[in-house]
């Protein structure tokens, strides 16, 4: 599934979306990294609000959507922008020119392609949701996320 | 007596007191000739009628006795009735004289006279009747001369005593009247002497005041002449350059007079330009009201329009949310489509199939969204351009309130110009008139100016006369002085 964040077009795998909506009102937490936008209520359990486009480029811009992934101790929402929708991608492993990235971006970027002339960034898992948003969301954190 | 007053009074003074003593002479001598005439008519009355009388007595007493004397020699009756006549006669003149004497020693005369009188009658009487019976001449002459010629004597010398008498008297009162005659004529001479002094002391004070009153006078005379000589001087050379100023005036006056019929012929056809100012701002009144009807059915029309575009814009917002509906229902589309889709692609072949019917939903709710999105877009630029209409007709109707304001104001302005043209037309008239009656005037003024100049040219003349005669009075006043005696100052 194919979204916008901020400059970026990028792909979640089908396998792990749970589906999409509009933004959710969101609760702000205190010490949490600036891309987590809070929490949020989804389908009657409390889940974190990642903000891709700031995680991704650390600008914060608008949010068009809300998409459920599914994350290691439960489903995570992330802030995108548009949802394009369900697209056949063509990407090249991270060794290519992904071996730049480094750090939160190394983990969560799987691979890095082109959608027309754009460039297209697939995330192959959300593990960037701090311990702390997960205890205030009332779950353990994860064993070892990556 | 005569100080303080002028040399008039003084004249009627003196000649008034030589007049008073001339009067005062002739009544004195009026008097004295009356006293004279009155002295010399009682002379003239002694003389002519006593003494007179007195010689009538002796001469009837003569013609008795000669009429008795005759009877004696003759005896005729008619001698007798002439001496009884003449005897009567002697009677009625001597009580004629009795009457008339007053003085007494003459009364006593004619008494006495009266008494032998009476003696000798009686004894001629005698003698008489003796002689009418005795013719003896010898001894009737005998008898008479012893009987009556010594009474006759004695008569006779009473007669001439008495005749001695009254011409004593007579001579005595011409005597008096001559007297007071000359009393009379001396004091007549007095007066008239007393008149000539007076009048030659008037005369020489008179004179001598005359002498100094005039000397005075003629040399005040003099000095005002000179003055007077030199005042007219100045006036000569004043009238001329008066002369020559109305000159200028006069033509000053006349350019003066050219130029106010100029400005009578501008105010004329200002006048006339005021009057079809006024017919054109009267016209224009009639086409500020129907312009004032068309600002009005304008101001109804933005209305209208305003009204229709606020109705406009709200049929925009009823369809602006219906878009918002349609894009509402487009977007919940397309998440339903990708859900769908994210739902379907796990389900397998039957899944996959599912997945490519809800794409096509989701393109068609795209679709939807970006046409709703175009229609949204179309509705607020119309919106935008309603609003912007609006705003601009509001502002076109306050713009046409202010203008119709202003409209307003110009047509009172202009009734204000109408009136003020009317008033102007009016003022416009008036300086017409009055630039006429200015014309005339200025008319008049030349006429009168050039009845001055004439005047001043006459003046200047009058002047020169007047100095002439100045100069002439001045040497009539040398003459007057020498005349008087006094001699030049």
């Amino acid at each position: 599934m194919v979204f916008r964040a901020g400059p970026f077009y990028c792909a979640l795998p089908l396998g792990e979306v749970i589906e999409t909506m509009r933004p959710l009102e969101t609760r702000a937490l205190a010490g949490t990294p600036p891309y987590v936008r809070g929490l949020t209520i989804l389908r009657g359990a409390p889940a974190p609000v990642i903000d891709m486009p700031r995680l991704l480029t650390g600008v914060e811009t608008t949010v068009d959507r809300y998409v459920a992934v599914r994350a290691g101790r439960g489903p995570i929402v992330c802030a995108t922008g548009e949802v394009l929708g369900v697209r056949e991608v063509h990407v090249e492993p991270p060794e290519g020119p992904a071996a730049v990235l480094a750090g939160v971006s190394r983990t969560l970027i799987a691979a890095v392609g082109t959608l027309g002339t754009e460039p297209l960034l697939l995330l192959h898992s959300i593990a960037a949701v701090p311990d702390e948003v997960w205890e205030a969301a009332g779950q353990t954190p994860p064993e070892n996320p990556s | 007596m005569m100080a303080g007053r002028t040399y008039g009074g003084k004249l009627a003074v003196g000649v008034a007191i030589t007049v008073l003593l001339t009067l005062l002479t002739i009544a004195i001598s009026v008097a004295g000739l009356a006293v004279v005439v009155s002295a010399k008519d009682s002379a003239i009355t002694s003389a002519t009628e006593d003494l007179a009388g007195a010689e009538e007595l002796s001469r009837l007493m003569e013609m008795r006795i000669a009429d008795y004397r005759n009877y004696l020699l003759d005896g005729r009756p008619e001698n007798s009735r002439l001496t009884e006549e003449h005897h009567q006669d002697f009677r009625r003149k001597l009580d004629e004289l009795q009457r008339g004497i007053s003085d007494t020693a003459s009364q006593e005369m004619l008494t006495k006279i009266r008494g032998l009188n009476e003696r000798h009658a009686a004894a001629s009487a005698e003698m008489m009747t003796e002689r009418a019976v005795n013719n003896d001449i010898v001894a009737i002459t005998r008898i008479n001369d012893t009987k009556v010629v010594p009474v006759r004597t004695q008569l006779q010398q009473a007669l001439a005593e008495l005749i001695v008498r009254v011409r004593n008297d007579v001579d005595r009162d011409r005597q008096e009247s001559s007297t007071r005659a000359n009393q009379a004529i001396g004091l007549v001479i007095g007066l008239g002497v007393l008149t000539a002094i007076s009048a030659v002391l008037v005369a020489l004070r008179l004179s001598r005041d005359l002498k100094r009153e005039v000397g005075a006078a003629v040399g005040h005379i003099q000095s005002s002449s000179a003055q007077l000589e030199a005042a007219a001087a100045q006036q000569v050379n004043g009238g001329r350059d008066q002369a020559s100023a109305m000159s200028e005036i006069t033509t000053t006056i006349s350019e003066l007079l050219i130029t106010s019929r100029q400005i009578a012929e501008s105010a004329q056809r200002v006048s006339k330009i005021a009057e079809e100012t006024e017919a054109a701002a009267r016209a224009g009144d009639a086409t500020i009201d129907q312009t004032r009807s068309s600002i009005g059915t304008i101001r109804s029309q933005v209305d209208q329009i305003v009204q229709h575009m606020l109705a406009l814009g709200e049929k925009s917002q009823q369809i602006g949310q219906v878009v918002d509906l349609v894009s509402e229902l487009a977007e919940q589309t397309n998440i339903l489509a990708i859900n769908a889709t994210i739902e379907a692609s796990g389900a397998g072949e039957w899944g996959r199939r599912f997945a490519v019917v809800a794409e096509e939903i989701r393109k068609l709710a795209d679709r939807t969204a970006a046409s709703a999105k175009e229609i949204r877009t179309l509705i607020e630029d119309v919106r935008g351009a309603v609003n912007t209409t609006v705003m601009a007709t509001e502002i076109g109707a306050k713009a046409v309130d202010a203008g119709a304001r202003k409209f307003d104001d110009a047509t009172n302005s202009f009734r204000e110009i109408a009136q003020l043209v009317s008033t102007t037309n009016d003022a416009t008239r008036e300086i017409e008139l009055s630039t006429k009656q200015q014309t005339t005037a200025v008319e008049q003024v030349n006429v009168a100016a050039s009845d001055t100049a004439r005047v001043s040219r006459e003046t200047e003349a009058s002047a020169v006369q007047t100095r002439q005669t100045a100069a002439h009075l001045s040497t009539l006043s040398s003459d007057l002085l020498e005349m008087v005696g006094t001699g030049r100052h």
